[in-house]
Formats: C-alpha cells, structure tokens, sequence
C-alpha cells in the first residue's frame, strides 16, 4: 500500500495559513499588538451584560472609570458592533479563566484566525479567477499575503480588523467574480452581501467601497434600467443588515458610523496626548499641513513599518527598503495598467478589469491619507493596519492580473518573488524582530 | 555531448549549493550569537542630564546579585554640530569603585539608545552592585556646545539603585534612563518565551502543531512544484536563498533585536 499525499494548492494554502497563525497566537502574548487590550474589553463588556450598552451610559462607556475593570483602557462601544456581538457571544464557550487567564482570550483570538484563513482563501479564490485558473500562481499570491507580518498579526489578535481582513478580501473576490460573471444576478449578489461585510467591519475599511463601483462602472454599456436596478440591489443588500447599529449611532452620536463620535472623544479625554508620538505630529506647532507632515517628520517611515509589519517598531532598516520596492513595482504596474500602456487579454473580452489595481491603488492611498489627517489634526498613534488588507488585495490583484499580459514569464517572476519576499521579510521578522523581542521581557529571577 | 542546456544547469546547481552553503554557514552562525536576556524593568528617561564635560558626569548603579550582567543600554543625545564627538562609559564595582568595564563611544547626532556589550561581569567581580558611568574622554574632552546629555527619570522607577552626578548621589528618586541584560544562548532565550498560560497548557504541542501545520503545507506545495506542474519553484528558491543570504549577512542591518540602538563594545 503506497501514501500519497495531495496535491491541492488550495489545501497546501490552507494548511500553511493554519500553520502560521496558530504559531502567532501561541507565541504573542495577549495585548502585544493591534490594540488588543481595547477590542477584547469591548466584547468583554457587551459579553457581561448580555446586550450593548444603553445610550445613556455614553460617552463614559468609551472610557470608563474605576471600579469597572481595566479603567483607562478605551472601548471600541461607538464603532460597528457586529464583531464584538460575535466575540461577546463566542465568550459564552470560554467562560472561566483558563489557567489563570483572561476568560475568552483564545476563543476570541479562534475567531480571528478564522476570518484571517478565510480571507487567505478569497484571495486564493480571487487569484485564480484573475489568472485564469493558474492555481499554482493564484497559490503563491495567497500564501504571500498570508506572509504579510501585519496580516498574520492581525490574524491572531482579538482586533476588529481581522473582520476588515477578510471583508476586504472578499469583497476583492466577489468584484473579479462579479466581472467575470458579467454581473449576472448571484454575483451582483455577493458583492451586496460582501459590501455588508465592509461596513459592519470597520470605518476605515470603508475607502474600499469604490473597487466594485469601478468595475461595475466599467460595463455601463449595457442596458441602463438593468444597471439601476442592480444598483440599487447591491447598496440595498449592503445596508440592510447594518441599518440597526446604523440608526442607532445616528440617535446615540448623531452620525451613522460612529468614527468620529469615537476619535472626538478619545481627543477630549486626553487619550492620543498621552502618547509619545502626539508630541511629534499633533504636537508639532511648525507643520503647515499634510505635505509637512510627510516631508519634514518620519510619518511615512512609521507608517511603511507598521503597514507591513506591526505598530511596535518605528524603521525597518534594510528591508523595508526591499518591502518600499515591492510596493513601488506594483504602483508603476497599475499606473500602467491605467493609462494602457499594459493590456490583459480579460480586458479585451471585458472592459474596466485593468482599473482594478488603479482602484486599489486609490483605496490605499485613501487609508493612508486618512491615518496622516488623523495624527495631524488629533496626533494619533501613526497606525499602518488599518491600511495593511487594502495593501495585501493590491499586490495580490495588480501581480495576478500581470501575469495575463505580454510579459507573462515577467509577471510569473514577480509572483514568485512576492511569495519568496514575504517568506523571507516573515522569518527575519521573527528572527530579528519578534523573537528577541519576547525574550526581552522581563523574567523572574 | 555537452551542449547550452547542460551548462546553463550545472551553473544553476552550482549557484544554488553556493548560496545553500551561505546560508547553512550564516544559519549556524546565527545560533551561536549571544541573545540578551532583560533584566529588571527597563527604564525609559523622560528628562535629560548634562551638558557632559570634563566636570560633569553621571552614573547609575545597578543591582546584580545573582545575575551576570552582559550588557547596558543608555539613552544618551548628541545635539551639537562636531563631526567626532566621544563620551567614555565605565562600569565599576560599586561601592568599591573598582573599574571592571571600559570603552569609548562615538556618539551620533540624534540618536537615543546605545547598547553596551562587554565579556559578562560575575557577581564575585562586581560584589552584587555596579556603577556605570559616562563622562567626558581623558584627551578628547566634551564642551558644553557638543549638547551631550544622558537621559533619567524622576518618581524612583528602579529600587535597586539611583542615580549619580559628579560622582556624588543625586535625588533618591532619580534614576538614569537604562535597560540592562544577561547573554545567553539561543536555546535558553527561546525556553524563555512563556506563552502557554493563554492556551491553557503546559506543553509546546501547539507550537509543535503549528510548525507541522506550516510545513505539510510547504512540502504540499514544493511537491507540486518538482512534479513539473509549476516551472517556477527555481525562481522561488533562487530568490529565497538570496534573500536569506541578504537578511543573514547583514545582521546589524536587519536580523538586529534593537535595530535603532547603536552596539559598542567595552572592554
């Protein structure tokens, strides 16, 4: 009797992306990064007393007091609720501390790891699609953002992010699928249902939004009156689900989202100008404006860090210059894309694909302007995470999609440089980084 | 017969044992650097001290009982505009004021951390507490326009020592801003990372679970990749095992656990 092993990319996949946050979650202690701290109290909280908090227990809520526990350390109460709903309510499985620690840790971070596979999985799923059933690239595209230290980081924390990881992914898939699809009626479908997702993740996700408006703009040859009603199916289908928490932030703060209502009074109690980093940017009287911000202070570098990283380190050295050209490369590739100087075959059959990585692009841009504003005008900690998933789909989809022109033998040496980078950039993350890190904490002695 | 497609393999295999061999080689050692251990908090030094001159130093002294002490990070600025600037950093016993360590450091504008490694001090050496010192250069003296200070703390956040100035103890509540380390091997610093309490386990089982989880999943793939399906597993090693070579060889660059802190060594 002989053992053969399979051979299913999709599973080598998936096992490697279990691989890789199970060895995150049992390495990193709880709260070492994303912010950790603050999404889990907020599940905590909705999880104690069975339902979310009342309007009249805003704004203190955001920040309680003594004697409610772990006082000072900020909630996420103003945001979408649905993730924490959920980790409140996988609580219920984990209720007693586990070895003396904090009761629902692992099933919270459990759940992470699952929206991390599967978002690693719709990429896969959305790479093949782009190259046309290559699984062996669409393979190395996804086991490269499953690589991404930021991404696995994410992946193994209990941070609504992880939620924003695999909306974004899969709104990315349900895009290409809906292209290629023509926009027929399922998968109109699941661009509605995966636009639900974005808004229940989180504000920042949000920017994301305009790829399937550029690709749905993109067949607006055909019948108008079909186009208008499928339009009004998607936004209809994305609103639906969330229109409670919806209505309920515009009554509480006056605005659906609750993002501002949350950075407004997280500025009011002094919480950004406790941090090192206030003094800085927000801090800094000299700067003029965003333009400033970006050429006389070491934002950008901060942000390039923790965009492929994590919040914990200020400079990359090296390899962040490795990482910056990998970004680079993919900028030109969809900027080409743009202006045509780069043709997909899938274009010719049917317009508007090649503005996918210009749209990406955009989104990313988008986020990153977003996080600069914000510690400009509060001094927030300089967070590159929030950016980090629209990144991952970018490189995915712009490589994907350039392995189908002309310079195919190119683009297949840039996929597989993009896995092979990742995979380097994630042990000497944990080489030189993470490890002496961990180490570094304090022992018994 | 040797034709184009013969050599163009046999140099491909050539490079490919060359870079493995650089890898092994830089691997192996990579395993045999010392790792630091912290001990005690670390502090942080909010406020700064000086101007360092010929007349003005400070010091900080430690408690080391029952550890070797290998290393000692200071948070020390240089604002001033001279192209070679040098402070001199002494560690001594304490209260004996035998000097056991010594080095000079070229300081770098703007720079805040700076590791000092030096051959560990046993605890019979220094009698369980030791004063480090930074002071001007004997021959290359600081001027008050070099803007040299060291950075310190206020509200006593290290109980095991305090801090000093022109040799003479300052506030009972101030404390240099210092972290401070014992070598050990690779081993011992990963038998160090306790995690477990929050898998509610006392075994490594998962870390064992997840290693072979990562790595069925990469033999998955590789296999596909030698059946012939897919022509790029080349490149994807080519490039691997140069970034590698990259990533080992330039260790300071980037393998560096404090990659803003500058190392000197003392003697």
């Amino acid at each position: 009797m002989t053992f053969r092993l399979p051979s299913s990319p999709l599973l080598a996949v998936i096992t490697l992306a279990i691989g890789i946050v199970v060895l995150w979650i049992a390495l990193t202690p709880f709260s070492w990064d994303n912010d950790e701290q603050g999404h889990y109290w907020t599940a905590r909280d909705i999880y104690e007393v069975g339902h979310l908090p009342p309007a009249n227990e805003f704004p203190t809520v955001m920040l309680p007091r003594a004697p409610k526990q772990a006082a000072n350390q900020f909630r996420y109460h103003a945001l979408p609720p649905t993730y924490y709903l959920i980790v409140a309510a996988l609580f219920n499985f984990q209720p007693e501390p586990t070895a003396g620690f904090m009761p629902g840790a692992l099933i919270g971070r459990g759940f992470s790891a699952f929206l991390y596979v599967l978002a690693v999985v719709a990429i896969y799923f959305m790479g093949r699609l782009l190259v046309s059933g290559d699984e062996d690239v669409a393979a190395l595209l996804a086991v490269g953002f499953a690589l991404i230290p930021q991404v696995a980081s994410t992946g193994a924390s209990i941070t609504a992010d992880a939620l924003v990881l695999t909306s974004v992914s899969l709104l990315g898939w349900a895009s290409v699928h809906a292209f290629r699809r023509d926009w027929d009626w399922p998968a109109t479908a699941c661009v509605g249902l995966a636009s639900a997702l974005i808004l229940m993740s989180r504000p920042s996700a949000l920017p994301v939004l305009l790829v399937p408006v550029v690709m749905f703009a993109g067949c607006s040859r055909r019948d108008m009156r079909k186009l208008l009603i499928k339009t009004i199916a998607i936004v209809g289908l994305a609103l639906v689900p969330n229109l409670w928490w919806m209505i309920r932030n515009v009554v509480i703060f006056g605005e659906p989202l609750g993002a501002t209502a949350h950075v407004g009074y997280m500025d009011v109690q002094g919480v950004y100008a406790a941090t090192s980093e206030f003094a800085m940017y927000k801090g800094n009287a000299g700067l003029t404006g965003l333009l400033d911000l970006l050429s006389s202070t070491d934002w950008l570098l901060r942000f390039h860090t923790r965009l492929w990283f994590t919040g914990r380190y200020d400079s990359l050295s090296l390899f962040g210059v490795i990482l910056a050209a990998t970004l680079a490369t993919n900028t030109l590739i969809a900027i080409l894309f743009a202006v045509g100087g780069l043709r997909s075959p899938l274009d010719i059959q049917r317009p508007g694909i090649t503005m996918l990585p210009a749209a990406l692009l955009t989104c990313l841009l988008a986020t990153a302007g977003l996080a600069a504003v914000t510690s400009l005008e509060y001094g927030t900690f300089v967070v590159g995470r929030f950016s980090t998933p629209v990144l991952g789909l970018f490189l995915t989809a712009t490589l994907g999609l350039f392995t189908t022109t002309r310079w195919t033998t190119l683009g297949r040496v840039l996929v597989t440089s993009f896995g092979a980078a990742m995979m380097v950039g994630h042990i000497v993350f944990w080489a030189g980084y993470v490890l002496p890190d961990l180490v570094g904490e304090v022992l018994p002695h | 017969m040797i034709d184009r497609d013969h050599l163009l393999r046999l140099g491909r295999w050539i490079s490919m044992l060359a870079l493995l061999g650089v890898c092994i080689s830089s691997l192996f050692n990579w395993t045999k650097v010392p790792w630091f251990i912290q001990l005690d908090k670390p502090v942080t030094g909010s406020f700064s001290a000086g101007p360092i001159n010929q007349f003005f130093s400070v010091g900080q002294t430690l408690t080391t009982a029952a550890n070797e002490l290998s290393r000692v990070d200071l948070k020390i600025a240089y604002g001033g505009e001279r192209d070679s600037v040098f402070a001199h950093v002494e560690v001594k016993s304490f209260p004996k004021g035998r000097s056991l360590r010594s080095g000079s450091v070229e300081l770098v504008p703007r720079k805040a951390w700076y590791s000092f490694s030096f051959p560990r001090i046993t605890v019979d050496e220094s009698g369980g507490q030791v004063l480090v010192e930074v002071r001007s250069v004997p021959g290359r003296s600081l001027s008050d326009r070099d803007l040299v200070s060291v950075f310190y703390e206020h509200r006593d956040p290290y109980a095991g020592g305090r801090m000093y100035v022109r040799g003479m103890p300052a506030r009972a509540d101030w404390d240099l801003g210092f972290r401070m380390y014992k070598a050990v091997g690779l081993r011992e610093a990963l038998g160090s990372i306790k995690n477990w309490h929050l898998l509610g386990i006392e075994a490594p089982w998962v870390i064992g679970f997840g290693l072979a989880s990562f790595f069925f999943g990469l033999c998955l793939w590789l296999r596909r990749c030698m059946n012939g399906q897919n022509p790029q597993v080349w490149t994807v090693v080519f490039v691997v095992l140069m970034l590698a070579a990259v990533a080992l060889y330039v260790p300071e660059a980037i393998a560096n656990p404090a990659i803003s802190t500058v190392h000197v060594g003392l003697q």
